[in-house]
């Protein structure tokens, strides 16, 4: 696609269309509440880490996994092997259906958080689990596949209002 | 040709794209998935460590058709950066979806709430004490969101006071100009209207002046208008010159050349369709009903009396940056014009097309 085309004729169509009708006026604007000053954040030690507990994990053949009582408590992976779903989850999406463009990257191991929640841990750092939370608007447990990838360090901290 | 005959004459056939959620609908100054972040001023939470719901508004007046699924708008999960203080600790979140009153503000009662999923946790990790993690979450089952009204998405953080000293989940925040020293972060026009919200237990809520990564999964392709302003520092030095500010700077740009007189392109996004055609429509107004095409899902938002079709062009890597003024060439007697636009993302290795969502810009 030449863009120098495209950008002609858009800016062209689009210019016609500013012409034509110059009376719409108005942009939406709504009131704004005032920001309070800010101030300097205070630094931040470093913490202490919690314990991770390792499991290893179970691969789920596929023809079991496939019994279709079977079939609830066990996640899809993109590369079509199962693994038994995590924290007592039923009815999970499928990981190959979550994971996205990413190479796929095998499991390597389970983690307990201090929390107390379950997650694979992928040869790439990536975490990935499955749960069932409430859901007001459906009025019963709902599962949720979660994928958590690591992004490294984080912009400076706000300063402090 | 008129859009109607356009969409019509492509013959496209009744096939449609794998719903799964394959899009976050972020509104942030840059693309989290495709570009790399450099706009992000500071790691925020919506009311300091105390307990608040922190939103990003989508006003009727500035979006339609998010997750259009031809009908039904459906959220099919989440989608944020999570900074955390100390990633050898779990942090607790919810997330949590909030219609407009009748005036059109947040409505901040229990009856608001489209959605809520509670006591969600970030994972740990070794390496930190600081980091981030990118999480996803996706519902089971989606929940059905306003195609035609505003509404707002967001988080809900528990009251923390190890936050900031030692540990704590905050969110990356693109500040505008004036709201904190911050050099990098959002770039509207001076006295734009705020789009972020912070909600208190107690039901009181305030506008904040930043945007956050963090938005709704959706299945369609997205759409965003970029603002192009050529002075702008704030997004980082030495970027490419079509990298434009597709959140405030593209809802709210300066045309008026006092002081600036921003470009504006289009960010169309597909995480399906990677290397799809995205044909692109401009109107005045969006429609007074969206109207559904044969072979396309989603809908089509603008007003199919005032729309033109703008051109089309081929997304790389999942991403168009299609063009439509360069800078200085909106003349400052257009300020206080709207201007709305939509594509439709065809795949050429499925024949699936589907529509983005709708996005006005106020000029």
């Amino acid at each position: 696609m030449h863009k120098g085309i495209v950008f002609a004729a858009g800016a062209a169509v689009v210019a016609a269309c500013l012409v034509t009708v110059a009376l719409r006026r108005g942009d939406g604007a709504e009131s704004v509440s005032p920001v309070p000053p800010s101030v300097a954040a205070a630094p931040a030690p470093p913490a202490a880490a919690a314990p991770i507990t390792v499991v290893p994990i179970t691969v789920v053949p596929v023809a079991a996994a496939r019994d279709p009582q079977a079939r609830d408590r066990q996640l899809e992976l993109p590369d079509g092997t199962f693994v038994p779903t995590l924290n007592g989850a039923t009815g999970a999406l499928s990981l190959g259906k979550c994971w996205g463009a990413r190479p796929w990257s095998p499991i390597e191991r389970i983690e307990r958080s201090d929390l107390g929640i379950d997650w694979y841990v992928h040869a790439d750092g990536t975490r990935t689990t499955t749960e069932m939370k409430w859901r007001d608007d459906l009025r019963r447990l709902d599962a949720m596949t979660r994928i958590a990838v690591p992004q490294g360090e984080p912009p400076p901290l706000e300063p402090r209002r | 040709m008129n859009i109607h005959h356009f969409l019509l004459l492509l013959g496209l056939p009744a096939t449609s794209l794998i719903a799964q959620g394959n899009n976050p609908f972020v509104f942030f100054p840059q693309d989290p998935e495709r570009q790399t972040i450099t706009s992000a001023s500071y790691v925020r939470r919506p009311d300091w460590n105390l307990q608040a719901e922190g939103f990003q508004e989508l006003a009727a007046s500035w979006f339609r058709g998010i997750g259009d699924e031809t009908g039904t708008c459906m959220v099919r999960g989440f989608f944020h950066w999570a900074a955390d203080e100390n990633i050898a600790t779990a942090e607790t979140y919810g997330i949590i979806l909030r219609s407009a009153d009748p005036t059109g503000v947040i409505d901040p009662l229990v009856s608001g709430e489209i959605l809520r999923v509670s006591g969600l946790t970030t994972p740990t990790a070794p390496g930190g004490p600081r980091g981030s993690f990118v999480m996803n979450d996706f519902f089971a089952t989606p929940v059905a969101v306003p195609c035609t009204q505003s509404w707002f998405m967001g988080i809900d953080f528990p009251a923390n006071p190890a936050w900031p000293t030692t540990d704590g989940h905050s969110l990356w925040s693109a500040d505008i100009a004036g709201v904190s020293p911050a050099t990098f972060g959002e770039n509207p026009r001076a006295g734009s209207p705020r789009a972020n919200w912070a909600v208190r237990p107690i039901g009181t809520f305030f506008a904040n002046g930043w945007s956050n990564i963090l938005g709704v999964r959706v299945d369609g392709p997205t759409l965003h208008v970029g603002g192009l302003d050529p002075t702008n520092s704030r997004q980082g030095l030495g970027l490419p010159s079509t990298q434009a500010n597709i959140a405030l700077g593209g809802l709210f740009p300066d045309v008026s050349g006092l002081p600036r007189a921003d470009g504006l392109n289009l960010r169309i996004q597909d995480n399906v369709a990677t290397q799809g055609l995205a044909f692109v429509a401009g109107s005045l107004v969006f429609g007074p009903i969206p109207v559904p095409f044969p072979g396309l899902s989603g809908q089509f938002h603008l007003d199919l009396s005032l729309t033109s079709i703008l051109g089309f062009g081929t997304l790389s890597g999942g991403a168009l940056d299609f063009p439509l003024f360069t800078p200085g060439a909106i003349s400052p007697a257009f300020v206080g014009i709207s201007l709305c636009f939509q594509a439709a993302v065809v795949d050429p290795l499925t024949g699936g097309a589907a529509f983005t969502n709708a996005q006005a810009t106020f000029l």
